[in-house]
């Protein structure tokens, strides 16, 4: 394939994705840290608007004072501003606004409308720039496939796109599903980069911008050393013995841009490290370091503190992504190695290797450093494209040795397309309850739920009785949201999905108590959310149970005395 | 390679399965209209003193929004199953509830994807519920290195206040579960005692566990459930974070009797215990 129309089908890969990204968005319910990032998106991107401003004026050292970035950065600084950044930038570019009547439902003051393109809704304007790089990310990964066949590419994209959970990240304003996106252009940027100057800066920069998205971007360089050092180690020795610089695609050019150019990019794009670095960086550091333990239910326990489960993440890997996809890529991972011992590779030398090690470090950054695992599958998603490639070798084994049969040309149209068949099934029955929802062959939802793994968690699933809530609250209705927080209800509100009367009774026992309506969204630990509403409403009787197939999501209680005569 | 036929197949094979799986996957659940169906039936023939159970038990919130209104806290929160002579259980997915292993159904319908069981068995008769009874209790705290200075804990509604802690019949969470009973957090260095008189004899039948998750994800100090019988020392029961609903028993002679629990811990940050008890007909 030439270099143009491997370009236009990267392209076009990349629009396909995109576009199903953003119509299923539509329908995503809103996390409990996307409503940090919401308020956050909008603080941040109204400094760089202000900053041109200021340009303009002529005054843009006011826009850099000690006072103006903290004001503008302070907020949710214990992660790194790229994304807040852009979710803002997005936002601020695209939306419908009718901002200066939303008064109270924004964390600035709008006495105007924004100028803006007014093309999407707020929430799909916040949550574009990760579905562009998610849908980059796959176009990458398409790419990487090419390097052993189209369908391998094919493929792969697709295995990668409808991972179920990694699907539900690529539609939200937060971090898991980019960190993955630009966790895999830099290892593509470092494999393109050991023969080209231009994709060795390129993974420089994409580093730095991996780095100011999240912390897992501190766990690519050892990955990426340990694939130069096993790959060109004769070449690395030679150059050590002679007192010279490596040669060849052993120089680590890539990587010398990536230690040099990214913590440049990274403290470029985080306005909160330029006064108080070190301080700064430190207080990063130790948020991360002794992150509180939120609870997680696996296999029939909650667990809350450590020790966690080093079966973890092979676990979720298994419950979570499709059956198809891991046997192949098991077997991709089994016949590449046979492959090398033998020298009988069917891809460049060395992109197994990178694949593998990409597949498997970020899973075992999870179970080496004992990290808290109530993220699910979120804090490892950068393994998924990379399993999808190895099952893309599997594939192209398949098919060349098939390539003598008559059978070899409808295989070679038909079983990439049959093998994505069953991740595309898994995202559509998934969606929009991704996190309540498991594989096929683990039983789907209900299968999930008899395991005892995790209901959900990020109180996302309050979108699903939004319409009960608008067509049954009465005026003024005080509501007891649970684990909704008041600025994804503030988002639901401002984008017409809630009605604007609601109130918000608060936290705990106290807001049970005061309210008139409220839900429980279930998690093990929340069972006694559920408890005091029948102490408190003298009923155990719910108005609405919101199922993914037969699990309860969410269920909603109103006060008898309140509620009205069905 | 002779085996690559195999392996494409086998390769074509999974995924049709698992595409199969997901398609039909949906397609096997419990609607409204099967789960109201088996409701009305249960309606038809409910009596009092029978108890309603759903499984697998993670579905009991769709149960409940179809029988919810027949099944008072005291059923669904209940100690356990004994009192029970008849139980309906509704099921999917070919799941059965704790309650009726090992019993036979005596009626078994199907209602399209939900199963329908009547079970019956003998039932314990109840003759005295320490939480229905927690307003005729004397409920005081004494510091527990000196038993004789008894502060009594005053009535505040359906509570007892002792100082700024409230003890109140509650549905507590205990083992993530939910159980009706006395809700009686730990007053540093006290100990607080339920004292019951006229207490008829039988088998006294207890329950004792440790409310609330992020109680006990905070602290780890044993609670001690000190039980008397007519002044006399009867059990003690060491709870830990990890125990559940931990049951004790204690048989009480014929004739009424005063019966004493009282509850201390040693190290009473986040411990937040909880009892029932019954007094059951030997």
């Amino acid at each position: 394939m030439s270099a143009s129309l491997r370009r236009l089908s990267a392209l076009l890969v990349f629009a396909a994705a995109l576009a199903i990204l953003v119509v299923a968005s539509l329908r995503q319910g809103n996390v409990r840290d996307e409503g940090y990032y919401f308020d956050a998106a909008e603080q941040y991107s109204a400094w760089y608007v202000e900053l041109a401003d200021n340009v303009v004026h002529g005054r843009p050292g006011k826009s850099f004072s000690r006072a103006a970035i903290e004001h503008a950065f302070s907020y949710n600084h214990e992660h790194p501003a790229l994304m807040k950044t852009l979710f803002g930038l997005s936002w601020r570019a695209l939306h419908v606004c009718d901002c200066p009547r939303q008064v109270g439902r924004h964390p600035i003051h709008y006495r105007e409308r924004h100028h803006t393109l007014g093309l999407l809704d707020e929430e799909t304007a916040f949550r574009l720039p990760t579905m562009v790089l998610t849908a980059a990310m796959i176009a990458v990964v398409f790419l990487f496939g090419l390097s052993l066949s189209l369908g391998a590419g094919l493929a792969a994209a697709g295995m990668s796109l409808f991972s179920a959970r990694l699907f539900f990240d690529a539609q939200l304003a937060c971090f898991d599903a980019p960190i993955a996106a630009l966790w895999v252009m830099v290892v593509y940027a470092y494999w393109r980069g050991r023969e080209s100057r231009g994709w060795a800066r390129a993974a420089g920069l994409l580093f730095g911008l991996s780095l100011a998205t999240k912390h897992n971007a501190f766990f690519i360089p050892p990955v990426l050393v340990l694939h130069a050092l096993v790959v060109d180690w004769v070449e690395l020795k030679a150059a050590l013995r002679e007192r010279r610089l490596p040669s060849g695609v052993a120089y680590p050019r890539a990587l010398v841009w990536m230690a040099t150019l990214g913590p440049l990019v990274y403290f470029l794009c985080w306005p909160w490290m330029w006064f108080s670095t070190v301080a700064h960086f430190r207080e990063y550091v130790a948020f991360h370091v002794h992150h509180v333990y939120y609870n997680f239910e696996y296999l029939g326990r909650n667990y809350n503190k450590p020790p966690f489960p080093v079966s973890f993440v092979f676990v979720m890997t298994m419950v979570t992504v499709p059956t198809t996809t891991l046997v192949l890529a098991l077997g991709g991972a089994a016949r590449w190695i046979a492959d090398a011992r033998r020298k009988a590779l069917l891809a460049p030398r060395g992109l197994g290797l990178l694949i593998a090690l990409n597949a498997l470090c970020p899973m075992l950054v999870l179970t080496l450093t004992g990290a808290p695992i109530f993220g699910a599958t979120k804090h490892f998603h950068a393994a998924i494209p990379f399993i999808a490639l190895l099952a893309g070798y599997a594939l192209v084994a398949l098919l060349h040795a098939m390539s003598s049969s008559r059978l070899a040309r409808p295989l070679a149209l038909a079983l990439p397309a049959l093998v994505v068949l069953p991740s595309a099934i898994d995202a559509w029955r998934a969606h929009p309850y991704a996190l309540s929802h498991y594989v096929a062959f683990v039983g789907g939802p209900d299968g999930g739920a008899t395991l005892g793994m995790n209901r959900q968690f990020w109180g996302y699933a309050t979108r699903g009785l939004l319409p009960f809530i608008n067509a049954h609250a009465k005026p003024d209705a005080p509501i007891y949201w649970h684990d909704t927080n008041q600025a994804q209800i503030n988002l639901y509100v401002r984008t017409g999905k809630a009605r604007p009367d609601l109130r918000n009774t608060g936290l705990e026992e106290p807001g049970v108590k005061a309210s008139d309506m409220g839900f429980v969204i279930h998690e093990r630990h929340f069972a006694k959310y559920e408890y005091w509403f029948w102490d408190f409403y003298g009923t155990t009787r719910p108005s609405i149970v919101l199922t993914h197939e037969d699990v309860p999501i969410v269920t909603l209680y109103e006060r008898p005395s309140a509620a009205p005569a069905r | 390679m002779k085996t690559a036929p195999l392996l494409v197949a086998l390769v074509v094979l999974l995924a049709l399965l698992e595409s199969a799986l997901g398609l039909i996957g949906p397609r096997s659940v419990a609607t409204d209209a099967d789960w109201e169906a088996a409701a009305r039936l249960v309606r038809a023939d409910l009596k009092a003193g029978d108890l309603i159970v759903f499984a697998p038990a993670w579905v009991d919130q769709v149960g409940r929004q179809h029988l919810g209104d027949v099944m008072p806290v005291a059923m669904v929160a209940r100690a356990d199953a004994s009192a029970y002579g008849r139980i309906w259980e509704l099921s999917i997915r070919g799941a059965t509830a704790e309650e009726t292993r090992g019993l036979a159904p005596v009626q078994e319908m199907q209602l399209g994807h939900v199963t329908l069981r009547r079970f019956e068995q003998a039932a314990a008769s109840i003759r005295y519920d320490f939480t229905a009874h927690h307003a005729d209790a004397q409920v005081s705290t004494h510091p527990t290195a000196r038993p004789d200075e008894v502060h009594p804990c005053l009535v505040d509604g359906a509570a007892r206040r002792c100082g700024t802690t409230r003890i109140e019949p509650r549905v507590m969470e205990i083992d993530y579960r939910p159980r009706r009973g006395l809700l009686a957090p730990i007053v540093p260095g006290e100990t607080t005692a339920f004292i019951y008189e006229d207490v008829p004899g039988g088998t006294l039948v207890g329950y004792v566990g440790l409310h609330d998750y992020y109680a006990r994800k905070s602290a780890d100090g044993v609670v001690l459930l000190r039980a008397q019988v007519d002044g006399h020392s009867a059990v003690t029961v060491p709870v830990r974070n990890e125990d559940g609903w931990k049951r004790f028993e204690l048989p009480l002679g014929e004739g009424t009797h005063r019966v004493e629990i009282a509850l201390s811990s040693d190290r009473p940050a986040w411990r937040l215990p909880g009892f029932h008890a019954e007094v059951r007909a030997p």
